[in-house]
């Protein structure tokens, strides 16, 4: 690269520096008049109001707007007495609109099509993502810590992609207190094959922030559909499991196929769980899901598993309940599953049988036929 | 690879009160199975069990635990079972897993190898549930030990195992999980590492039954771990209490109709059977367009694994988790 070139490119990374600086974030904020809220009182203290936000992706150019948009589903999940405000995964991709001229590409227009357009061909998303990891970071944590604190209250960031110290493109969410400090940071352990494509990397450890609204666990989205997830984090001493997601379904919203989630993790280990939901369409993806707030079925009176659940897969909503903690903890005392764990045979098997089976499919699972004669 | 047909049946434990009943509900269904061209035919858990205690002259082998002096009358009976279920995979040519028996912990099985796994290798006093999988020949290719058990089976004096591992047969590398094992992912897991295709399920489920459990059961570890999964239930209204299984098959979404993940299930009580088409090569499709193994992460997984698991002391969790801890944000 010339000398040019890279005046330019410092001068570019400058500029999304400055876009993204919090001064206009907390100015827009402030226009907001955000009341703290007296949700921290409860006269049951085992008893939260938990809420999760369904939101619609879109990109978003301007700090302020994104912080006033984060802001607005808030107020409105504070305003119905939740504590804690969960937010779904990609909740920080809407600041990919910082780059100029991704707002004027068609609707249909790929991720692949978006970033060659953005680049040129052949750069991976992942190193348009690390360029403007910084401007992205600052909004994005800048908006989430001062909503927490204007409101009061607990969020989950829900994540967005940025790099960390090595250069590493991680998905990431952060956890706020109420008095705005950054409580907990969880990057996604379990990638989406394409995700990996990108040049994304994956997280390595799974951590429980113990606070007033619960212990909390928050990995992300596909992390759901490993076992070892939520086993790992019960372990740790998880009573609540935030999981944000963005699921991409191009043929439309399938209970099914949503049903592979947190609502099984929840049962196997006897946890309660949240789960937000991205919704829209985005770079020529359709993006459905249904928020809900789950729990062991035991502990809801029809059984089913769930507390409260989005009306819809397609559109913006809050959903709040209540989790009681108390009883989870006598669940916990009398469960027959917790009973039943069989150390000795996870001993034997776990962490060895993973490394024997890395060893044996280098390039990917292949059955293989099976020996007896017939 | 060829699709297998698997066949999965459904009984009423009131059917099964003396041991001749037993051997002529299994046999007329082995017969219609093999009829309907199945190659692996499934019966529900306890098949076994009630055998013996008709044999034996107990009414209800769930009342209390089986006394130790009568240990090797349980074996005897028990072996009589199972070489009658040889001689029907053998007589039919399919692969068979005929249920679950209940068998003396101390007493080596007939039939069992050390290749196959022997449920009587722990010290008397104790009981084994157990399954044995039998291939067309005749031979014992697994002898699986539930390794999951109840509180209730614990009160019977059974011993859970500790190993499980699949079997090759014709209908492909099978996997067995009993009863409860469907409750605790670690047990699919385990089993799909080792490259299962089948989990075939002996199952005998308490009324009420609830379609909730199910979800969490079978149907979930087969979504995990991208492989087939046959569920084969006892129903029905004995001196014993009230079964209420359903039987089913399921395979991954991406393979059923409706991407629901059943392909098939019983929406009736008493005896009854479905059969189910495996597509091996099909599963290997749905694995290449979107394997979930490809992003297992064994770095986090040795990190926690061993360390999480010797947390839970004593085999439960409940006294770690409750531990108090310092909350932060305040």
């Amino acid at each position: 690269m010339g000398l040019g070139a890279r005046l330019r490119e410092a001068a570019f990374r400058r500029w999304l520096i400055w876009r993204a600086r919090p001064g206009p974030i907390r100015a827009a904020l402030e226009r907001m008049r955000l009341e703290r809220t007296d949700n921290r009182a409860s006269p049951q203290s085992h008893r939260v109001r938990v809420a999760t936000v369904q939101m619609r992706l879109r990109l978003i150019g301007d700090a302020a707007e994104y912080a006033q948009m984060i802001a607005s589903h808030a107020r409105d999940a504070a305003a119905l007495g939740a504590r804690l405000i969960v937010f779904p995964e990609d909740s920080g991709t809407h600041l990919v609109g910082f780059l100029p001229g991704l707002d004027r590409l068609p609707d249909d227009v790929s991720l692949a099509q978006a970033t060659g357009a953005i680049a040129g061909p052949g750069v991976r998303p992942a190193e348009i993502l690390r360029f403007i990891g910084p401007a992205v970071r600052t909004a994005f944590t800048t908006t989430f810590s001062e909503v927490a604190r204007r409101l009061g209250v607990y969020i989950a960031s829900g994540s967005a992609m940025l790099p960390d110290e090595s250069g590493n493109v991680l998905n990431v969410g952060y956890l706020f207190g109420p008095n705005g400090g950054l409580l907990g940071r969880q990057a996604k352990c379990h990638l989406l094959p394409i995700e990996a494509s990108w040049g994304l990397a994956a997280g390595d450890d799974l951590r429980v922030v113990h606070t007033p609204v619960g212990a909390l666990g928050f990995p992300i989205c596909m992390d759901a559909t490993y076992f070892e997830t939520s086993r790992i984090l019960a372990g740790l001493g998880a009573e609540l499991i935030l999981i944000p997601a963005c699921d991409v379904a191009e043929g439309g919203y399938n209970p099914w196929k949503a049903l592979r989630g947190l609502w099984p993790r929840v049962q196997e280990s006897l946890t309660y769980g949240i789960h937000a939901a991205m919704v829209g369409r985005f770079l020529g993806m359709t993006i459905t899901g249904q928020s809900a707030i789950v729990a062991p079925v035991e502990l809801t009176q029809d059984g089913s598993g769930v507390l409260a659940r989005a009306d819809s897969w397609d559109r913006e909503e809050i959903v709040v309940a209540d989790l009681d903690y108390e009883a989870l903890h006598e669940l916990w005392r009398t469960s027959d599953v917790e009973a039943g764990f069989n150390l000795p045979l996870y001993r034997k098997y776990f962490p060895g049988a993973y490394t024997e089976y890395r060893k044996r499919h280098p390039g990917g699972r292949r059955f293989h036929p099976t020996s007896g004669g017939d | 690879m060829s699709a297998i047909r698997c066949a999965a049946v459904q009984l009423d434990a009131v059917g099964l009160s003396t041991a001749r009943a037993v051997l002529a509900a299994t046999a007329r269904f082995v017969e219609e199975a093999a009829g309907a061209g199945a190659r692996l035919v499934i019966l529900p858990a306890h098949t076994g069990t009630f055998y013996v205690a008709a044999s034996m002259g107990v009414g209800d082998p769930f009342a209390e635990p089986w006394p130790q002096e009568r240990a090797a009358e349980a074996a005897d009976a028990a072996g009589e079972w199972l070489k009658a279920v040889r001689r029907l995979a053998s007589g039919y040519h399919v692969t068979l897993l005929p249920g679950t028996v209940v068998w003396p912990a101390d007493v080596p099985a007939p039939g069992g190898t050390d290749e196959a796994g022997q449920p009587g290798t722990r010290p008397p006093g104790a009981w084994h549930h157990a399954a044995p999988l039998v291939s067309p020949d005749g031979r014992v290719v697994r002898w699986q030990v539930q390794t999951h058990l109840t509180a209730a089976e614990r009160r019977q004096g059974w011993l859970p195992g500790d190993e499980l591992r699949p079997a090759d047969t014709p209908a492909g590398r099978i996997g067995v999980l009993i009863g409860t094992d469907l409750w605790y992912p670690e047990a699919a897991r385990i089993l799909a590492l080792q490259d299962t295709v089948i989990l075939a399920c002996p199952v005998a489920v308490p009324h009420p039954y609830g379609e909730r459990h199910q979800w969490r059961g079978l149907w979930q570890q087969v979504q995990q771990n991208q492989v087939f999964g046959i569920e084969a239930g006892l129903c029905g209204v004995t001196t014993c209490g009230r079964w209420q299984s359903r039987t089913a098959a399921v395979a991954p979404v991406e393979m059923t109709a409706g991407e629901s993940g059943w392909l098939a299930v019983l929406d009736r009580e008493g005896d009854c059977m479905l059969t189910a088409d495996l597509d091996p090569a099909a599963l290997q499709e749905v694995v290449r367009a979107y394997d979930i193994f490809s992003q297992l992460n064994p770095v986090l997984y040795n990190r926690y694994m061993p360390a999480i698991y010797d947390r839970w002391r004593g085999g439960s969790p409940a006294e770690a988790r409750l531990d108090p801890k310092p909350r932060e944000g305040e």
